[in-house]
């Protein structure tokens, strides 16, 4: 809970806050204020090259490109700093260099993958691969 | 009760940019039964798997879901 604030007032004056209550356990913003056809899956894939897994993405429904972040109790003070400043920087280079998010991620071994098709013809069973 | 890794100082750091005074007020929100929960919840037993032996069958599901 307090981690979840203090995600929230860290970041609630760059992305978009729909719900202006303090948080419980998590916290939720929404794309509507990033410039240049940024979205929320360009944000989750740009932090990728942060380092940080991205959080729950689009769910619930009920906001449009909902960004919903949940930390546990245990994440250090630094780490919260890390994860906060990894957005903020994201949020400037979708103001400067929107590039870099619709391209990414750019450092990660797979770039984007067709998520759509993994999920209609998924491959339940390992293959080696002959590369 | 104390449940996560911060200092003091950067307990307080939090709170001024949250806007409390005091951690109990973020608690306040949230009815007493929450709260007993969210304290207690990292004490409780992990829930124990049934144990097989080899000679121990598992129940077979009927198919049912509990409620």
């Amino acid at each position: 809970m307090l981690n979840a604030n203090y995600i929230r007032a860290r970041l609630e004056g760059t992305f978009q806050l729909p719900f202006k209550q303090r948080s419980l356990h998590e916290v939720v913003f929404s794309d509507a204020n990033l410039p240049n056809d940024c979205h929320t899956l360009d944000v989750a894939k740009r932090l990728l090259d942060y380092g940080f897994h991205p959080p729950t993405i689009y769910f619930p429904l009920v906001v449009h490109g909902m960004l919903m972040i949940e930390p546990t109790e245990t994440e250090s003070k630094q780490e919260l700093d890390e994860f906060c400043a990894a957005l903020l920087a994201i949020a400037e280079e979708a103001q400067n260099q929107p590039a870099l998010l619709h391209e990414a991620p750019l450092n990660a071994r797979t770039r984007r993958l067709d998520e759509t098709l993994a999920a209609r013809k998924p491959k339940l069973r390992w293959v080696k691969s002959e590369i | 009760m104390r449940y996560f890794p911060h200092s003091d100082r950067e307990t307080r750091t939090m709170l001024d940019l949250i806007g409390v005074e005091k951690l109990d007020e973020l608690f306040s929100g949230i009815s007493d039964n929450r709260r007993l929960r969210q304290s207690v919840r990292h004490l409780a037993p992990c829930p124990r798997l049934p144990v097989v032996d080899g000679t121990t069958r598992l129940k077979k599901s009927d198919g049912t879901r509990r409620a």
